[in-house]
């Protein structure tokens, strides 16, 4: 039975909607009409105890609303949901005991007062015995480095050290769950990498379900194997993050530099993309031909200097699948 | 990991705690209040020293005695002033009750042990407040031991009055999102009709009858009435009973519109 379990789950909501004009307020104020906006349509998914999923989708597209459903603030307008074998907005504070939260734009930490006190009401809200609160306490130290900030009031903290906080409190307790959402928005490329490496020990260690959104691929390609695509309200991928590359990075990209400017290259499998003085980007297939081959190619005719074979990344994939969808076929290198 | 009593317990102590340590980290804006509460004390005593000089003005109630009504009603109401309201409506703006609500406790628990550490981290303030309103004002000594006894009991049931009124008016900027023109009245409302500024007994018969309805006669004009000895026995009863009757209104009226508000948050999102 997986943890985390949605079926043919929607979610609408009623937008009053807005008329122009001089009375268009009044109107609006007297007789407001409402229209009905379906912010999920229809999604099914099955999460495995310990997996950490990427969760991705542009501006507006569902994410927040299904964590809202996950944490149990949202209840949906049809479908099933269960998570840990509950029903989130049927049993709220039932279910706050199995899951973590973390939204990256807020904070659980009290603004006003050091970091420890937020630390010592999360383990009383959820119970967590002296020992184990000492010993994760200690862990979390060593993990995300907040010993130097504890006593600091949590308002003069950098962004980057208020995120492990809130990561630290949202652990604190040991939660079978943890919704992120947008855990390294607006931080700095040392920050970004603690936070991964912090959610890379905690699914390792205590087999943790993790569930992240975010805008920055690179957390999905550092952290998760699974990743699900989600535009317009519908899930239009879910598989593993190699598939998707796969499927949709049909060519490659091999950049040389030889030695002299004079140099012409002429290949069978290989078409240049653009030229640079020496430096010259070859598109290819790799289904046609390996690059071994290619460079052997090259060199038998001209001096290499320098050579790079550009690893396919899977943000140009996403950027394409928001613009186009995943129906239409695409190339991207 | 599991949510007992005792854990809760807890967990509600470290909110009084933690809401009490707001209130020392922002001292200063504390000690500002107070002055501006002596002021007024000090204001209303002059003013109505000068009323009293007067001749023809219907004075059934000693001078001395009306300065000390005054005084303490000031007091108690600056001391019980619900702070729930503006908090709550920051959570809703900020949208950071999500947050709340993926807690495993209530949320308007939450909210009421953090009013009352607000309060409680007050009463030091008051210690120093008290011999300076003695002299801005006048105060005399309770009626009676008893007399003291029930002035405690009733202040517990108007400080649940003021928590569960600020809850309510807080909950309200689910449906507006702004709450600071209705607290204006509410600060305007509540000054006059608990009697903070005219004693309800001068009040002329119509606004009276219409005070009698009101909550805001038990937050301060009941139990000062009943510390001056203005109320005694059946009228100490009376006045209990119609605070407790109160308490009991507001906090059925406050669980109907929380649970209106979970409905609204749960499928409007907020």
């Amino acid at each position: 039975m997986s943890i985390i379990h949605l079926r043919d789950i929607v979610k609408e909501f009623r937008v009053p909607k807005r008329h122009p004009g001089k009375f268009g307020m009044l109107r609006a104020l007297l007789a407001p009409e409402y229209s009905v906006k379906r912010a999920v349509d229809t999604i099914s998914l099955n999460i495995e105890e310990g997996e950490i999923v990427g969760y991705v989708g542009a501006n507006g597209a569902g994410k927040s609303t299904t964590i809202k459903m996950l944490t149990g603030i949202l209840a949906p307008t049809s479908g099933t949901i269960e998570v840990a074998g509950l029903v989130p907005w049927r049993q709220r504070k039932r279910n706050a005991l199995n899951i973590g939260v973390i939204f990256g734009q807020r904070s659980h930490l009290w603004w006003d007062l050091p970091l420890i006190e937020s630390f010592k009401l999360i383990a009383r809200i959820y119970g967590v015995p002296q020992a184990k609160y000492r010993a994760n306490l200690e862990l979390f130290s060593s993990l995300l480095d907040i010993g130097d900030f504890i006593e600091t009031p949590v308002r003069q903290l950098s962004l980057g050290q208020r995120m492990r906080g809130d990561l630290a409190a949202a652990m604190l307790y040991e939660p079978h769950i943890l919704y992120l959402d947008e855990p390294t928005v607006g931080l700095d490329v040392l920050a970004k990498e603690r936070i991964r490496g912090f959610i890379e020990e905690i699914n390792s260690s205590t087999n943790t379900t993790v569930l992240l959104t975010t805008h920055d691929l690179s957390d999905v390609e550092r952290l998760c194997p699974r990743i699900i695509v989600i535009d317009r309200g519908r899930i239009i991928y879910d598989g593993s993050v190699a598939e998707l590359k796969r499927r949709y990075t049909k060519k490659r990209l091999l950049t040389v530099q030889l030695e002299g400017e004079e140099t012409l290259l002429e290949l069978a499998d290989a078409t240049v993309v653009r030229r640079q003085g020496a430096k010259i980007w070859l598109e290819y297939d790799p289904d046609a031909v390996t690059v071994a081959s290619l460079i052997s190619a090259i060199s038998q005719r001209h001096q290499i200097v320098d050579l790079s074979v550009a690893e396919p990344e899977l943000e140009p994939v996403i950027r394409k699948i928001y613009e186009k969808g995943l129906h239409e076929e695409f190339i991207v290198h | 990991m599991k949510s007992s009593l005792f854990t809760r317990a807890a967990a509600y102590l470290q909110i009084v705690s933690m809401g009490a340590q707001i209130t020392f980290v922002y001292r200063s804006n504390s000690i500002f209040q107070l002055a501006s509460v002596l002021f007024q004390i000090y204001l209303l005593k002059v003013i109505w020293t000068a009323i009293y000089m007067q001749q023809g003005i219907n004075n059934q109630v000693h001078l001395q005695t009306l300065i000390s009504y005054l005084t303490l009603a000031n007091l108690q109401t600056w001391v019980f002033t619900p702070t729930i309201t503006e908090y709550l409506q920051q959570r809703i703006r900020t949208g950071a009750i999500a947050l709340d609500l993926a807690k495993p406790i209530s949320f308007p628990g939450q909210l009421v042990a953090r009013q009352l550490g607000t309060t409680l981290s007050l009463l030091p303030f008051v210690l120093i407040a008290l011999p300076l309103a003695f002299f801005a004002g006048g105060l005399q000594l309770p009626a009676s031991g008893a007399a003291i006894i029930y002035y405690i009991v009733s202040c517990v049931l108007s400080y649940l009055v003021v928590a569960l009124m600020g809850l309510l008016m807080g909950l309200l900027a689910l449906w507006t999102f702004e709450v600071t023109g209705i607290q204006f009245i509410y600060r305007f409302v509540n000054q006059l009709f608990a009697g903070a500024l005219i004693p309800l007994w001068l009040f002329p018969p119509i606004l009276h009858t219409v005070a009698a309805f009101l909550p805001f006669q038990a937050v301060a004009f009941l139990p000062v009435s009943i510390y001056l000895g203005q109320l005694q026995g059946a009228g100490i009863t009376a006045a209990l009973a119609i605070q407790l009757a109160w308490v009991v209104v507001l906090y059925l009226f406050a669980q109907l519109v929380w649970y209106r508000a979970q409905r609204h948050i749960v499928i409007q999102g907020g």
